[in-house]
C-alpha cells in the first residue's frame, strides 16, 4: 500500500423505499490522525455542495449528529474531492460498505487487506498535493 | 508517516497483557519456563481456543496429536510453579482469534457491525483477524459438542481449575457491545426463525414487530437468548468447574479502532479512557489487541495498576473478602443499575435524566454503572454504604422485594418511579403504611418522597418531570438530593486529559487511628503539563505519595500541588477518620 497519509471514505448504499430516491451515507473518513473531525467534515459539505446536498434546500447547518446522506456517487465524489483538498491529503479512497466486507471476505492478512482495498476503491488524486512543500508554504497555505 | 518494522517478540504473543497466556502460541516444552517467569503472579489467565482443538468442529484433541492441546498438563505445570489457571471459554466470537475462535468449517458468515460494516480486528503483530456469525444453528450443536468432550476431558484428567464463561465486546460511544452483535445475513435468517416461531405459538399472543424500536428491542431479546443458550450449554458441560461469567473489554477491537489501526493509528488517549469505564462497569479489560511497543509509559502503568491480579480477583468474586485481606478494591460511592439496552436510548434512561454527566463531573470513576439484573440484595450490598440507584420501570417482583429488604438493612436507594408498574406503586404505599413510616415529600422539579428508616433512605422521584429540563436543571437537582447524603469525599478538581482512579482498603493495625486507606492515582495521558491541587482536608490525612514519575510537589499550607508532566503519574494515599 502506498505509505502516504491517504484518507479512507466508506459510504453505504441505501436502495429506494416507497417512491424515495436510493441514497449514500456517509460512514466513516479516516485518516493516519484517526477519525476526521466534525468541522472539517461539515466545512467540506458546505463549500462542496452547498445547499443542495439534500432535498431540503432551506438547510444552511449541518448537523453532524445526524447522518449525511448523498443523492449520487457524483455529490459524494465532489465531496470526497474537496475534504481530500481541505486537510492536503494526496489521496481519497473512496469505497462503499459492500466493497470493503467482500475485500475483508477474500483475505487473509492486513497486507493483503490493505491492498485489496485500495485496489477496491474509487481513488481520487489531489492534482495539487506537493509532498515537498517548503516551510512557508505548509504556514501560508 | 514513517514505516516502522518491529519485530514480535515471542514473550510478547505468549503474554499479550493482564496475565493472559496463549497456550497454543508456544511449544509445551516451554509452558514451564515461560510460566515461571512470570514473577508474583499466581493467578493466569488462559482462554481456551476452541479451534485449536478442533479444526473441522467434529473432533477432538485435547493432547492426543498435538501436545500443545493438552490442558491437563498446562493445569499442572502451572500448579508446580504454584500458579493457578483459570480457564475463560469464549460465549461470544473472540476477537483475538482467527475466525473468532470458530473452527475452519464452521466460519461461514462474517459478521456484521450496526452500520453493515464487516466485524475484525487487527492483531498486536498486525495480524488480520475475522469475526464469524455465531447465529448458524450447525455452530450452536458444533459448541456444545466440544463442551461437552471438554467437560470429559477435564473430568477424566482431573482438571480441578475454575472456568468462566467469557463475553467479549468492545465499547462504543460510551456503551458496551458483545460480539454476539450481529446485523449479517446469518442473524436476519436466525431472527426470523424466532419471530416465526413465537407467532406460531398458540400461547404466545404475540405480533410482529410494527416499528423500529420494537423491532430493536426484540433483536436485543434474541441476542440475550442466544448469549443464554451458549451459557447453558456451557454450565451443563463443564458444571464441576464452571464458576460464572466474565465480561471482557478488548480494547482497540471495534470497527471504528480497526478502521483507525489500518491506518496506523492507536488512539491511546481513548484506551486510556475505556479502562476507567470498564472498572466502572466492573468489567475487564484486555490489551492483547494492541502492540506492545504502545503499552508503555503512563498508559502501560495504568494497565498494569487497574487490571492487577487483586482486581481480576474481585471481578471474578473470588473469595478475598478476608478480614485481613488488604488489597485495595475500586471505590464507589454509587451503583447506578440500568438496562443495558435501555441506556442506548435517550429516553428513560439515567444519561437522559443527567445523572451520569453529573456524576462523572464530581464523582469522576466513583460509581459503577452495572446491568440492572446484577441488583440484588445480598451481604456485600448491606455493608457497601452505597447509594442505589434504582428505575422503577425495570422492576421486577424479586428485585421490587430485594430493594424493600436493602431498605430496612439501612441501604440508601434512589428510585425513580416513573413507568414503575402500578402494582408496585400500590404495594410501596401499603408498604409505608404498615411501617407506619416516616414520610416526608417536596417539589422541586418534580415531586421528591423521602422515606427514613434507621439508616435506610429510600427517596422515590418522577424522572418523567424531569426529563425534559435544561442539562443544568437536571443536574442541580443531583447536586441538591445527593447533598442530603453523607459522602465523605476528597474533592479534587481534576483537569481534563488527568486520569483519576480511586481505591480503598481495610486498615492494618498499624493504622488503627483511621476507618479506611484511600489511594489516588493519577495519570496524565495529555502531551501538556498539569497542575492539581489536592486540598488538606478534614477526615483526610495524607500518609504517603509515592509512584512519581515525571512529577513535581510542593506542599503548601492549605493544599499539595501536583505538577504533572507528560506521561507523569503518582499516587497518594490517606487515611480516611471521621
Amino acid at each position: 500500500m502506498n505509505n502516504e497519509n491517504y484518507l479512507l471514505l466508506l459510504y453505504g448504499y441505501y436502495p429506494a423505499v416507497d417512491n424515495q430516491e436510493g441514497s449514500y451515507k456517509l460512514m466513516k473518513v479516516v485518516d493516519e490522525r484517526g477519525m476526521v473531525d466534525d468541522q472539517s467534515l461539515a466545512d467540506a459539505l458546505v463549500n462542496s455542495l452547498g445547499k443542495d446536498l439534500s432535498s431540503n434546500s432551506n438547510q444552511t447547518h449541518y448537523d453532524l449528529n445526524e447522518d449525511i446522506y448523498f443523492k449520487g456517487l457524483e455529490e459524494l465524489n465532489k465531496f470526497a474531492y474537496k475534504l481530500m483538498n481541505d486537510l492536503d491529503a494526496p489521496l481519497i479512497c473512496v469505497l462503499s460498505a459492500e466493497n470493503y466486507n467482500t475485500c475483508m471476505e477474500k483475505c487473509s492478512s492486513l497486507e493483503e487487506f490493505k491492498d485489496l482495498l485500495l485496489d477496491s476503491s474509487n481513488c481520487l488524486e489531489n492534482v495539487d498535493y506537493s509532498k515537498d512543500k517548503g516551510l512557508l508554504s505548509k504556514i501560508f497555505n | 508517516m514513517s514505516i516502522e518494522t518491529r519485530l514480535a517478540r515471542d514473550e510478547d504473543s505468549v503474554f499479550p497483557g493482564e496475565n493472559w497466556f496463549f497456550y497454543w502460541k508456544t511449544s509445551v516444552s516451554l509452558w514451564r519456563t515461560k510460566l515461571s517467569e512470570l514473577n508474583g503472579i499466581s493467578k493466569i489467565i488462559v482462554p481456551i481456543n476452541w479451534s485449536f482443538h478442533s479444526e473441522m468442529g467434529e473432533k477432538f484433541d485435547f493432547g492426543e496429536h498435538k501436545p500443545e492441546t493438552n490442558l491437563a498438563q498446562l493445569s499442572e505445570v502451572a500448579k508446580e510453579l504454584g500458579k493457578e489457571i483459570i480457564y475463560f471459554i469464549p460465549m461470544t466470537p473472540a476477537p483475538f482469534l482467527q475466525n473468532g475462535g470458530l473452527p475452519h468449517l464452521l466460519s461461514k458468515t462474517i459478521s456484521l457491525n450496526d452500520d453493515g460494516l464487516a466485524q475484525s480486528q487487527i492483531g498486536s503483530n498486525e495480524e488480520l483477524f475475522k469475526t464469524y456469525s455465531l447465529y448458524d444453528p450447525k455452530v450452536f450443536k458444533a459448541f456444545s459438542k466440544f463442551i461437552v468432550a471438554l467437560g470429559q476431558y477435564f473430568y477424566r484428567d482431573g482438571i480441578v481449575n475454575d472456568v468462566y464463561g467469557m463475553k467479549c465486546g468492545y465499547f462504543s460511544k460510551g456503551r458496551y457491545h458483545s460480539f454476539l452483535e450481529d446485523s449479517s445475513r446469518e442473524f436476519h435468517d436466525a431472527f426470523s426463525r424466532y419471530l416465526d416461531a413465537r407467532m406460531r405459538d398458540p400461547e404466545n399472543n404475540f405480533e410482529k414487530p410494527t416499528s423500529a424500536r420494537e423491532e430493536q428491542i426484540l433483536k436485543h431479546e434474541f441476542e440475550n437468548l442466544i448469549m443464554s443458550l451458549y451459557k447453558s450449554s456451557l454450565e451443563e458441560g463443564i458444571s464441576a468447574n464452571f464458576e460464572g461469567q466474565v465480561n471482557v473489554n478488548f480494547l482497540g477491537a471495534s470497527v471504528h479502532d480497526s478502521l483507525k489501526r489500518l491506518m496506523n493509528n492507536n488512539d491511546i488517549k481513548k484506551y486510556s479512557h475505556e479502562i476507567f469505564e470498564t472498572v466502572s462497569k466492573k468489567m475487564i479489560v484486555s490489551s492483547t489487541l494492541l502492540p506492545s511497543h504502545i503499552k508503555k509509559g503512563v498508559f502501560g502503568h495504568q494497565l498494569n495498576q487497574l487490571m492487577g491480579e487483586n482486581y481480576i480477583n474481585q471481578m471474578l468474586q473470588r473469595n478475598i473478602e478476608d478480614d485481613g485481606y488488604l488489597g485495595f478494591s475500586p471505590l464507589g460511592f454509587f451503583e447506578v443499575y440500568e438496562n443495558s439496552f435501555n441506556s442506548n436510548y435517550e429516553k428513560d434512561s439515567w444519561k437522559n435524566l443527567s445523572l451520569i454527566s453529573y456524576l462523572y463531573e464530581n464523582y469522576r470513576f466513583n460509581f459503577f454503572e452495572t446491568e440492572e439484573e446484577s441488583f440484588a440484595f445480598n451481604e456485600s450490598s448491606m455493608i457497601d454504604n452505597k447509594i442505589h440507584f434504582i428505575q422503577g420501570s425495570e422492576l421486577n417482583r424479586t428485585r421490587y422485594s430485594d430493594m424493600l429488604k436493602l431498605f430496612m438493612s439501612g441501604g440508601q436507594i434512589i428510585l425513580n418511579r416513573s413507568g414503575m408498574d402500578e402494582g408496585f406503586c400500590r404495594k410501596l404505599e401499603m408498604f409505608y403504611t404498615e411501617n407506619s413510616l416516616k414520610i416526608e415529600k417536596v417539589n422541586y422539579n418534580c415531586l421528591i418522597t423521602n422515606i427514613a428508616l434507621d439508616a435506610g433512605r429510600l427517596i422515590i422521584f418522577e424522572g418523567f418531570d424531569l426529563e425534559e429540563l435544561a442539562v443544568d436543571i437536571k443536574k442541580d437537582f443531583w447536586l441538591k438530593l445527593l447533598s442530603t447524603f453523607e459522602i465523605l469525599h476528597l474533592n479534587i478538581n481534576i483537569p481534563n486529559e488527568i486520569q483519576v482512579s480511586w481505591s480503598t482498603r481495610n486498615i492494618s493495625t498499624a493504622e488503627l487511628n483511621f476507618e479506611e486507606i484511600r489511594r489516588v492515582d493519577f495519570y496524565n495521558i495529555s502531551s501538556y503539563k498539569k497542575k492539581i491541587k489536592v486540598p488538606h482536608l478534614k477526615n483526610f490525612a495524607l500518609l504517603k505519595i509515592y509512584d512519581e514519575v515525571n512529577v513535581s510537589i510542593s506542599k503548601r499550607n492549605q493544599d499539595v500541588e501536583v505538577e504533572l508532566l507528560p506521561e507523569g503519574h503518582l499516587a497518594m494515599d490517606f487515611g480516611v477518620y471521621t
